[in-house]
């Protein structure tokens, strides 16, 4: 640990203080700097180790320095230094842990959705080229075969499956093209339409996805890649659910919030996801936004929960999680609230920018 | 008999093309790239050029200009793949500020070809 005499002689002196402060109160200057310390103590790298023998230095040289402290006054007062200190740290250290797990996410999210916009763009013009043949070959086909025939009618199912193939290819550019990017304004109901048509023709035929949006406007201030990767996660959890298949209801509104929720200035966006899977146990539910916590060993990478978290926090948003696992009602539910936006304000700024 | 002129860098996608085209009444010639075409074009003398944008050495965007140079009266098609795609917009896009009236993305249906060849001769 470096500077490490200055912390020493640091310590010790918060140490004196507070054994010889006259009552607690006179204390707290002195305990507010260990506080203060143990942050800074992370910043130095210092580990619970070093903490430990810190103490012990500062109780060793107590003992040399006061030969008749008295024991009563040492041991109702020597751990609080300490516990400020070790709080302060744990607190700090945790936080840097969590900044730099968040940083790794968000560079390994945009690494993938940088080459998906390079894969994308590289395989359009050739798979355009592939498409249009098989289509105007198709159509040329159909000429072949009087009308009303069955084989007029195949070569129309060609022809639909080749329109879901282009606009397929259409979706993955706009998904590449559009994330990650800066926040704006964006209606998520819109994002989420965007989402499904990429999302369900990769699930399985035997789950139906259900997409109901209220009236009221429910626009946020969100990139749509943060939009999509929060659909996107918690479909596919959704979806792993439920290997027999079964139904994804996606619905949007607007809502106020629920206990532990913060209400935007406006009020909130509320998007739910709820599936009818085989749900979570309490043990589940209880980790299932840790970093790293998978049931899906060894394919799940326990990222896909925390990420969706992390960016709904980051969004001032709150997830809330409900999950039923006793059969024959069994299902989890995602609601994720989302403070409002209102496209009205934004438009005055332009507007304002524009007469200026 | 009204002559188009296809310059289709992707073989499948030419003869799919010719095909369409020779379907509805129109004698068709082909070229691979934006030199060949602009051979052909001098050759031929065609009624309509129909032009990928995006081909290996010259390519469309080289054979419009070309055209340009030679004060060609020739009208002109531009189609491109990837829909909504950057480098479709983008190539459709230089189509257009070059004069290139008429664009087809691929993949087009028949019918949207019929409408661009008739657009594009004024009928």
């Amino acid at each position: 640990m470096p500077t490490r005499a200055a912390t020493r002689e640091q310590y010790f002196n918060i140490v004196e203080r507070v054994l010889f402060a006259h009552g607690i109160a006179e204390a707290e200057p002195a305990l507010a700097e260990a506080f203060e310390l143990g942050r800074r103590l992370v910043h130095l790298q210092a580990t619970p180790d070093d903490i430990v023998s810190l103490q012990s230095e500062a109780v060793m040289m107590l003992g040399r320095q006061y030969p008749d402290l008295s024991l009563k006054r040492f041991s109702e007062r020597i751990n609080m230094p300490l516990l400020e200190l070790t709080m302060a740290h744990g607190m700090a250290f945790r936080q840097q842990l969590e900044r730099s797990y968040q940083e790794i996410v968000d560079r390994e999210r945009a690494t993938k959705l940088e080459a998906l916009g390079t894969l994308s763009a590289g395989i359009a013009h050739d798979f355009n080229n592939i498409i249009g043949c098989i289509m105007g070959f198709a159509e040329m086909a159909g000429d072949e075969f009087p009308p009303d025939s069955l084989g007029r009618t195949f070569i129309e199912q060609i022809n639909v499956a080749c329109f879901r193939a282009r606009d397929l290819v259409t979706h993955m550019l706009a998904y590449a093209r559009k994330s990650p990017g800066e926040p704006v304004l964006l209606d998520v109901a819109e994002q989420i339409r965007d989402v499904l048509a990429i999302l369900t023709p990769s699930l399985s035929t035997s789950v139906s996805v259900n997409f109901t949006a209220g009236d009221e406007p429910t626009y946020v201030k969100a990139s749509p890649g943060q939009i999509h990767q929060i659909v996107m996660n918690l479909c596919i959890n959704a979806s792993h659910a439920m290997p027999d298949g079964g139904r994804i209801d996606i619905r949007i509104d607007r809502a106020a919030g629920e206990p532990g929720v913060p209400v935007g200035r406006e009020g909130n966006v509320r998007l739910s996801i709820a599936d009818t899977g085989c749900g979570m146990s309490q043990e589940v539910m209880a980790k299932a936004f840790d970093p790293f916590f998978t049931t899906k060993a060894p394919h799940g990478s326990g990222l896909g929960l925390s990420v969706t978290q992390g960016i709904v926090r980051q969004l001032g948003g709150e997830i809330v999680l409900t999950s039923r696992c006793v059969p024959p009602d069994t299902g989890t539910e995602f609601r994720i609230y989302l403070p409002v936006s209102e496209p009205e304000s934004a438009s005055i700024q332009d507007n304002a920018g524009e007469t200026v | 008999m009204t002559h188009i002129l296809i310059v289709e860098d992707d073989e499948q996608y030419c003869t799919m093309v010719s095909h369409m085209l020779m379907k509805e009444g129109y004698r068709v010639s082909v070229a691979r790239n934006g030199d060949e075409g602009l051979r052909q074009a001098a050759a031929i003398g065609p009624d309509l050029i129909l032009t990928d944008i995006l081909m290996p050495g010259s390519d469309g965007i080289d054979l419009i200009m070309g055209l340009r140079q030679q004060g060609s009266g020739i009208p002109l098609i531009a189609m491109s793949g990837g829909r909504r795609s950057i480098r479709a917009d983008f190539n459709l896009d230089s189509a257009h500020l070059l004069g290139v009236k008429t664009t087809l993305a691929k993949p087009f249906t028949r019918e949207e070809l019929r409408t661009a060849v008739r657009a594009a001769l004024g009928q």
